[in-house]
């Protein structure tokens, strides 16, 4: 071999040896769903994807601005008769979607892309359905301004009214963001809903979603409520482990993503003692602190010493599920230990009081503690009865009413 | 709210509801000592009481006086014979079939048995009496007979409706009864009470309806049904009064008294003559 030869051998060896070198390290990167800081625990990077739910989350009012200049660009309409306005959230921007709407047709057309032209937007028009005195346009996405970014929203849009003064409307919520996280060697799913009339970016996450992974496609409802879903909160504990938690929106090149990232961290930690049946889930919540989800077994475990004044007392046996939702004063002081009475059982609860010539009758659903608990599968067309008895004789019944 | 039990003594009270093994099913059993003072110690009754001290007080000591419990007992009884027998459980359908035509006829009755002692036939205050009579024993008939605990939005709309349903009836009779001074009788009377009922309660439905229409056409709907309504049970309340006054010689003074201005007398031929002849 010539030396000339052997040194460009040499120097194709070392680039290709740099170049597998650095694709290991760029494919190391990409799977990696934990980042380290100097001096700290990793944090954990989660990306969540967004998901379409089985049925609406939450329901927000829309605004509405008057448009009645033609667009530059419209379907041929004839003589329908239309309505033509612009809808938006509630936040204090002037954000809106401009739409026509053919209400002898039943159909909307959205300007998604914002260029006067109702012409050349692919998923238009939407067809909608009678619903009350409102039309419905199920599953659309509404693509709206927020202080993070431009937002996608996969939307139950609800429109009332006959001129663009009279216009009324609603819409639900039908998706949430979700992904994969392994803490203690289980898998969970995490992720948050987002809240469209933030008026701030760190506003956006409304609620945390952390869930075993199996329970995944359990659906999710908060009317008239959800052990998966709690209130957004910046310091969480999860599976017997504390974190600050934030959630990053980007939305690059029109792909929107969000990421989330929870840091380890060492707050002061207490000892709980729970004590009742069918504990599922128990929430706790310190107002400036940490939210913790404890999740069964939880009779006995640490977590972060504080303040707590709201609860989610979850129950779960076999399909039937309860919880409790409201004030729960819990002081947890670190490296001691502190017992907490709740659950179940559950036990149905009368109070009678006199009122003149009439006899009202009070139901309540109570549980340790004489928390007021709720069926999660309550049937409102068939609600709790009650008997009035006379020397075991009945003398009257019927049903309680809600309200 | 469970009706009156017709007993009397301890009473067991239970509740049940499917738990799904997350408990029992029946609540234990909670005691309650029912007696007849829960009747005796209604404050339903004290508009009645009221109704009945007005019949003992001395212009009224006279069986003619007294038959003004018939037209009473009539709207009373009908509205609540309706109400049970439709067993329709919405808050709205009681407030204009039972509530608010029960609380009118006791402002009605109040009204003409109070005429003797609080109108001379000579004082011109016809609508302020009207408006004072029916008001105050309506507010008390609809704030003692009615359950005001639960605090609803409709207990609200039942207080302003009845507070509109006053005003429109007496401004409506004071005026019906200016229009028939000339010749008065119980048909011509309620001729023009029909009339200006109609009057007054567009008059009336003039500001509500300009806002709704700035609003939605559902609150105008809404809004206009409720003072259809209104004008319809003031004046279907007002018929057995005025079928009593028309059968009751009392009580056709009463009304006429109530509603009707009083008119010059004809200056007697004799003073006139007088001044003739001093002018003379």
């Amino acid at each position: 071999m010539k030396p000339n030869a052997r040194i460009c051998g040499l120097a194709g060896a070392l680039m290709s040896l740099g170049a597998l070198a650095w694709l290991c390290a760029t494919a190391a990167a990409a799977e990696a769903a934990v980042t380290t800081t100097p001096g700290s625990e990793p944090s954990l990077q989660i990306p969540l994807e967004s998901q379409e739910l089985a049925e609406p989350l939450e329901t927000f009012n829309l605004r509405f601005s008057s448009v009645t200049a033609p667009f530059a660009k419209e379907p041929d309409l004839g003589r329908h008769r239309i309505v033509r306005g612009a809808l938006g959230f509630g936040g204090p921007t002037n954000n809106f979607t401009r739409f026509l709407w053919d209400q002898t047709a039943n159909r909307l057309y959205l300007d998604l892309n914002d260029n006067q032209d109702l012409t050349d937007d692919p998923e238009a028009p939407f067809p909608g359905e009678y619903d009350g005195y409102l039309q419905l346009f199920p599953r659309l996405k509404l693509s709206l301004e927020s202080p993070s970014g431009r937002h996608s929203y996969l939307v139950d849009l609800r429109l009332g009214g006959s001129n663009p003064g009279q216009l009324q409307g609603t819409c639900a919520m039908r998706s949430i963001w979700q992904g994969r996280l392994e803490l203690g060697g289980r898998a969970y799913q995490v992720g948050l809903a987002e809240n469209p009339l933030a008026t701030t970016a760190a506003g956006e996450a409304h609620y945390f979603l952390f869930r075993p992974w199996d329970a995944r496609n359990e659906p999710i409802r908060l009317n008239p409520g959800t052990p998966h879903l709690v209130s957004w909160s910046p310091k969480i504990f999860i599976a017997r482990q504390a974190f600050s938690v934030a959630a990053n929106y980007k939305n690059e090149a029109g792909v929107p993503r969000y990421l989330l990232t929870l840091t380890p961290t060492q707050p002061p930690l207490g000892q709980l003692r729970a004590s009742g049946q069918f504990l599922y889930r128990l929430v706790l919540q310190d107002p400036v602190g940490y939210s913790a989800i404890l999740d069964s077994p939880v009779e006995e475990g640490s977590l972060p010493a504080g303040n707590y004044r709201t609860a989610e007392v979850w129950l779960r046996h076999g399909t039937a599920e309860a919880f409790y939702i409201g004030p729960l004063s819990l002081i947890v002081r670190a490296n001691e230990s502190v017992s907490l009475v709740a659950g179940g059982p559950l036990t149905n609860t009368v109070t009678a009081q006199g009122r003149g010539v009439e006899l009202a009758l009070t139901y309540r659903l109570t549980g340790q503690r004489g928390l007021d608990y709720r069926m999660t599968s309550e049937d409102r067309t068939n609600p709790p009865s009650w008997r009035i008895l006379a020397n075991d004789k009945e003398l009257a019944s019927g049903k309680f009413a809600y309200g | 709210m469970a009706s009156t039990p017709r007993t009397k003594g301890e009473l067991k009270i239970v509740a049940s509801a499917d738990l799904h093994d997350l408990g029992a099913n029946e609540s234990p059993a909670v005691s309650y000592a029912w007696s007849s003072w829960h009747i005796g110690l209604s404050p339903r009754i004290l508009p009645w009481l009221a109704i009945l001290g007005l019949c003992l007080l001395r212009p009224n000591r006279c069986l003619q006086a007294w038959l003004v419990w018939l037209p009473l007992l009539a709207v009373t009884g009908i509205g609540a014979g309706i109400h049970h027998w439709l067993k329709i459980d919405d808050p709205g359908f009681r407030l204009f079939v039972q509530l608010l035509p029960t609380a009118l006829a006791f402002g009605w009755t109040a009204s003409l048995l109070l005429v003797p002692l609080a109108l001379r036939p000579t004082k011109p205050a016809r609508f302020p009496f009207l408006l004072l009579g029916l008001t105050v024993f309506s507010l008390l008939e609809l704030a003692l007979g009615y359950d005001w605990k639960e605090e609803t939005f409709v207990d609200v709309v039942c207080a302003l409706a009845l507070q509109f349903m006053v005003f429109g009836l007496a401004a409506a009779l004071s005026l019906a009864g200016r229009s028939a001074s000339r010749r008065f009788t119980i048909p011509r009377l309620l001729g023009w009470l029909v009339l200006w009922s109609l009057v007054v309660w567009l008059a009336l439905a003039v500001p509500p309806v300009s806002l709704s229409l700035v609003g939605n056409r559902e609150a105008l709907y809404g809004i206009s049904g409720a003072i259809g309504c209104c004008c319809l049970i003031s004046l279907l309340v007002t018929l057995p009064f005025l079928a009593l006054a028309a059968a009751v010689p009392r009580y056709r003074q009463r009304l006429q008294q109530m509603a009707v201005p009083p008119q010059p007398a004809p200056e007697p031929a004799a003073t006139v003559q007088r001044q003739e002849r001093v002018l003379a």
